[in-house]
């Protein structure tokens, strides 16, 4: 993922909303990937944790000094919200509907037996497995940025990826 | 035996995100911004209006020492001219 600019960075630091959205429409796209599939699907609750991860980072953004890329930043937040937001619903005991079995994917796609299977083995992954397995899988993030992200050491992010790769290889295979 | 590849082609393929959110971050934004502000100048309201409550009566009603007290008394004793008999009998030599 490109950068954005420092001064379109600092600007929004100081409050300027013309920046902020700037700033906002260049990273929400990436973000909301992957807390989609954290949410396993569930389009309201990684609405809610992208609003919550926004806005946090327009209060804490002069506190960004620059020792991470922005968008290692805005990940950390967002795992750390969508963390908290699981941890909540689990508490509640709220059972999350997958929105987007309606959604069309091209002829050269995974047919819809395909998606229902992908859909149960995600169900029975953690939603930090879920996060940790799009952000690495899917979006290409280092092991080194994951390690700022999660706060985990790299060696455990990457038994988890493989542990990870293994379900999925004996599970949707052998479906 | 399936394909793997369309378990990560099932992962990456995603819905657009909806076009209200920036709306409602936006809004949550400024609000949170007046809250913080009105906060602020009622806290500044009330250092200014404790402020004075305690240090006007102190400034309006100062109680002097005692020694500044003697002075003044002193002072006030001499220009009511309360030690004039004296000081003409004290002065009523000194030519002689």
């Amino acid at each position: 993922m490109t950068e954005i600019d420092t001064i379109t960075i600092e600007r929004a630091a100081k409050g300027d909303d013309k920046a902020f959205r700037k700033l906002y429409d260049h990273y929400a796209p990436f973000v909301w990937k992957v807390i989609y599939r954290t949410t396993n699907g569930n389009k309201d609750a990684a609405a809610d944790i992208l609003q919550d991860t926004f806005i946090r980072l327009n209060s804490s953004l002069k506190k960004f000094r620059h020792d991470s890329a922005l968008s290692t930043w805005i990940y950390r937040v967002a795992f750390n919200v969508a963390m908290t937001q699981a941890e909540k619903s689990r508490n509640n005991g709220a059972r999350h509907v997958s929105d987007d079995v309606t959604m069309e994917l091209p002829a050269s796609g995974p047919t819809a037996e395909e998606r229902m299977i992908a859909k149960e083995i995600l169900k029975s992954v953690a939603p930090d497995e879920r996060f940790l397995l799009v952000a690495r899988e899917v979006e290409g993030i280092p092991f080194e940025e994951l390690e700022i992200i999660t706060g985990k050491n790299s060696g455990a992010l990457r038994t988890a990826i493989h542990r990870l790769k293994e379900k999925i290889r004996k599970e949707f295979s052998n479906a | 035996m399936r394909d793997e590849s369309k378990f990560y082609a099932e992962l990456a393929h995603v819905p657009e995100m909806p076009d209200y959110l920036y709306r409602t971050i936006s809004r949550t934004i400024v609000r949170r911004r007046i809250i913080i502000r009105s906060v602020w100048s009622i806290c500044s309201c009330l250092v200014l209006a404790l402020g004075g409550a305690f240090i006007l009566p102190a400034v309006q009603s100062p109680v002097p020492s005692a020694e500044i007290q003697t002075e003044i008394q002193e002072m006030q004793s001499y220009l009511n001219g309360d030690s004039l008999a004296d000081e003409i009998n004290q002065f009523a030599y000194v030519g002689e």
